[in-house]
């Protein structure tokens, strides 16, 4: 207990002993300057790296940019060429387009529709072959003198393969009676099993295009 | 000392002249600093707003973002008009002057523009932007360019471009129509519908350096509001058979023009309406524009016998006539002091009201008539839809000519029961018949069967306005009688189909020339429903003034057949195997 207040009791004396002799002395230079080469380094370091950053980002950017722009490009050429498909189907399934194929494929119209119900079997209207005069009439009649011309040309075309087609067709007509029932749509499933014939000469002048 | 005082004097004089300069530097410094001061109030005080936007015009860039024009489709969704991208060929004349030949030659053989035209483009003066080509195929457009490139002819750019397309040709393009040079619809549907269809454009902002979009930038996008599409009722097969089938009828019979519609009974939607002639909205420079509308739609006319049937629903409805009522016919009447007679000379006949519609008495029709008061009849053919608009969304659309009941002579309403003195368009007229064919309920006929937008969802149109007409036990009695009509011994025989009960009624009708405004030439028309004992589709054909011998049942007859076979065949509508009893004709 004593031996601490003795060093409490030196500690606060010791200044009192020694202001006879004051000294002053030169306070030596501050050896431990802070070495400055491993900032500089530091600096460069950040800046270089930010930089270097920068660059890449940039460059990053830019390449970024132009993979958009080609990118963008190869889009455009296939929205082009999805477009054209689509023109081509649209222009194929035009029912003009259509109708000039049935009618090279030696189709005619119907124009007595006739069903065969599936149900009981029995046929449902007059079933009768096509007659080859029925062929489809292709004449453009958006009204101007050329298809007008064309329109009277298919009507006299029509007549004379009337003609030919009704000694044809007499004999066609035996082997049209075997095929006579062949079923060629139905209705919704449930209603009406309704179908009419198909014939090898007679057919209304389009079957649906699946679209 | 003297050293001291010779520094003095010289620090004094040194101070007085650095006093001097140095107040004389504050003044050239400060004038300067104020006339940098003054520019700077300028450039950012005054014109501050004007350079800005100098600068942002500078290096920002606006594109256009195009709302492409919606397209209009059939009822099966296969697009009548459509817009496809195309590609325009633009030229700066500075640099295509000098080798212009060369490049016209190469677009002339490759794109089919017109040579001269081209060089004279290629030099025009005092400009840096042509339009060479417009509608050009892109891929076609491209190869065109490389081509150019590869010879080394410079001056030529592709521009972007929209091109309308109607795909079917003819095909509804009476109802359809057509769009200008500008994009803007002139004609059918595509005028009527223009601010629907074509939607507004939007734009997008941004800033550029170098040519290069600035990534992180601003940028605006106002987005564009796409068009949205429109869907018809319109069966583009029978459209086209329709047409086809009016055109041979009308040149057969060497008629001015004519027009056909068939309408889903129950719905009231219409599958075809043709009018010939019409024209190509894929060539309008080659088409005659008196062919841009719809004559079913836009024209009225008298429509003839085909409206007996109408005065005879009025007369059954009101339980004045039924269908074996006799009716003595009189070889002539005089009403009001004019004569009536038969289009076929007869001495006094003994026909039945069905008689009558089946032979199409005019003389029958009017005995029949003057049992019911003028205003009664007229309000059954108001309710029919005659003298009023059907609305079908198209422009022009006429009403037709039905005066009041208050402003009919006798001679009015005697002629009017058999269709002269009143007048309807083709759809009206479609439309009443529809009326006896849906058992007497009148649906309004449409065209439209709703829209489409932008991602391809059809909305459905509103339900069209309906309401009862007849009751149903009278348009079945009206039904059997004009079954009567396509029998053997009515007038419309070429009507009929095999294995069907169809109901039809022919019309011969003197037609008011608007030439002379007087009655010269003839219309005719067949106008029906099948299967009659549970109808599906009505077909009317109307021609206008034939030349020859021309009747409603020889002329029309036979088209309106083909139309209802094709539509009975293609909806696969079976005939009902019922026979209808036949009613007598005569007593």
């Amino acid at each position: 207990m004593s031996s601490l207040l003795d060093q409490a009791r030196a500690a606060v004396r010791r200044p009192v002993e020694s202001p006879a002799r004051p000294r002053l002395t030169i306070v030596p230079r501050v050896a431990a300057r802070a070495p400055r080469i491993p900032f500089v380094v530091l600096v460069v370091a950040v800046l270089s790296v930010g930089l270097v950053g920068l660059l890449l980002l940039n460059t990053s950017l830019e390449r970024g940019a132009y993979g958009v722009t080609a990118l963008q490009s190869h889009a455009d050429g296939l929205a082009i060429q999805q477009q054209q498909l689509e023109r081509q189907v649209s222009d194929l399934s035009q029912p003009q387009r259509v109708a000039r194929r049935a009618v090279e494929l030696g189709m005619v119209q119907d124009l007595t529709p006739a069903f065969l119900d599936l149900t009981t079997g029995k046929v449902l209207g007059h079933a009768k072959p096509g007659v080859a005069g029925n062929q489809f009439d292709l004449g453009a009649p958006a009204g101007s003198v050329a298809a007008h011309n064309r329109a009277r040309h298919t009507v006299q075309d029509a007549e004379r393969a009337h003609d030919i087609a009704r000694a044809q067709d007499h004999a066609s007509r035996h082997r049209a009676a075997s095929q006579q029932h062949r079923a060629m749509r139905h209705r919704a499933a449930g209603q009406h099993h309704a179908a009419t014939r198909h014939r090898a000469v007679g057919q209304h002048h389009r079957q649906k295009v699946h679209r | 000392m003297t050293r001291t005082r010779r520094v003095r004097r010289g620090r004094r004089t040194r101070t007085r002249s650095s006093g001097f300069r140095l107040w004389t530097s504050f003044l050239v410094v400060a004038f300067v600093v104020s006339l940098f001061a003054a520019r700077l109030v300028q450039l950012q005080g005054l014109d501050a707003g004007s350079y800005a936007s100098m600068a942002l015009k500078e290096d920002t860039n606006t594109v256009v973002l195009e709302a492409p024009r919606a397209s209009i489709y059939d009822r099966a969704g296969t697009p009548l008009a459509e817009t496809v991208d195309a590609s325009m060929m633009t030229a700066d004349p500075t640099y295509t002057r000098t080798h212009a030949t060369q490049i016209a030659r190469l677009l002339h053989h490759r794109l089919h523009v017109d040579y001269f035209d081209t060089v004279a483009l290629l030099r025009k003066p005092n400009t840096r932007y042509v339009r060479v080509a417009r509608h050009v195929d892109p891929t076609l457009a491209k190869a065109v360019l490389a081509e150019l490139e590869r010879r080394k002819l410079p001056g030529m750019y592709i521009d972007k471009d929209n091109l309308r397309r109607y795909p079917a040709g003819d095909v509804g393009s009476n109802l359809v129509g057509f769009v200008g040079a500008d994009g803007n619809g002139l004609a059918g549907f595509e005028y009527a519908l223009n601010r629907q269809l074509s939607g507004r454009d939007g734009s997008a902002t941004f800033q550029v350096a170098g040519g290069q979009q600035l990534p992180l930038a601003d940028n605006t996008v106002v987005k564009p509001r796409l068009g949205t599409g429109v869907r018809l009722t319109i069966d583009s097969d029978l459209q086209y058979l329709a047409q086809q089938r009016m055109a041979r009828a009308v040149q057969s019979s060497h008629a001015t023009s004519g027009s056909a519609i068939v309408m889903d009974v129950q719905t009231g939607q219409i599958l075809a309406l043709a009018d010939y002639p019409s024209f190509d909205p894929n060539d309008i420079a080659g088409a005659n524009p008196r062919n841009f509308g719809s004559r079913a739609v836009q024209n009225p006319y008298e429509p003839g016998s085909v409206e007996k049937v109408l005065t005879f629903s009025a007369l059954i409805d009101s339980g004045l006539v039924g269908p074996r009522t006799k009716i003595v016919v009189p070889p002539q009447l005089v009403v009001d002091g004019k004569p009536i007679r038969d289009y076929f000379p007869h001495g006094t006949l003994h026909l039945t009201a069905t008689g009558v519609i089946a032979l199409s008495s005019n003389l029958g029709t009017v005995q029949a008539v003057r049992q019911i008061s003028k205003q009664r009849l007229y309000d059954y053919l108001r309710k029919f839809g005659f003298g009023q608009r059907p609305n079908l969304g198209l422009d022009g659309e006429s009403k037709g000519i039905l005066h009041p009941a208050s402003q009919w002579s006798d001679i009015n309403e005697a002629t009017i029961a058999y269709g002269q003195g009143v007048s309807v368009t083709a759809v009206q007229m479609a439309a009443a018949l529809g009326a006896i064919a849906n058992h007497g309920v009148y649906v309004a006929p449409s065209l439209i069967s709703g829209t489409v937008d932008s991602t391809g969802t059809v909305t459905p149109a509103s339900a069209p306005e309906e309401h009862r007409v007849i009751k149903a036990s009278t348009a079945r009695k009206v039904a059997r009688m004009m079954e009567a009509v396509t029998g053997p011994n009515g007038t419309g025989a070429e009507a009929a189909i095999p294995g069907y009960n169809v109901a039809g009624k022919t019309g011969t009708a003197n037609r008011v020339d608007p030439l002379c405004s007087c009655y010269r030439g003839y219309t005719v028309s067949f106008g029906g429903f099948a299967p009659a004992d549970d109808p599906r589709f009505v077909v009317y054909v109307v021609i206008q003034n034939p030349q020859g011998a021309a009747g409603g049942g020889a002329t029309t007859g036979p088209v309106f057949h083909d139309l209802m076979a094709a539509a009975l065949a293609k909806y696969g509508v079976a005939p009902t195997g019922k026979r209808s009893p036949e009613l007598p004709i005569e007593w």
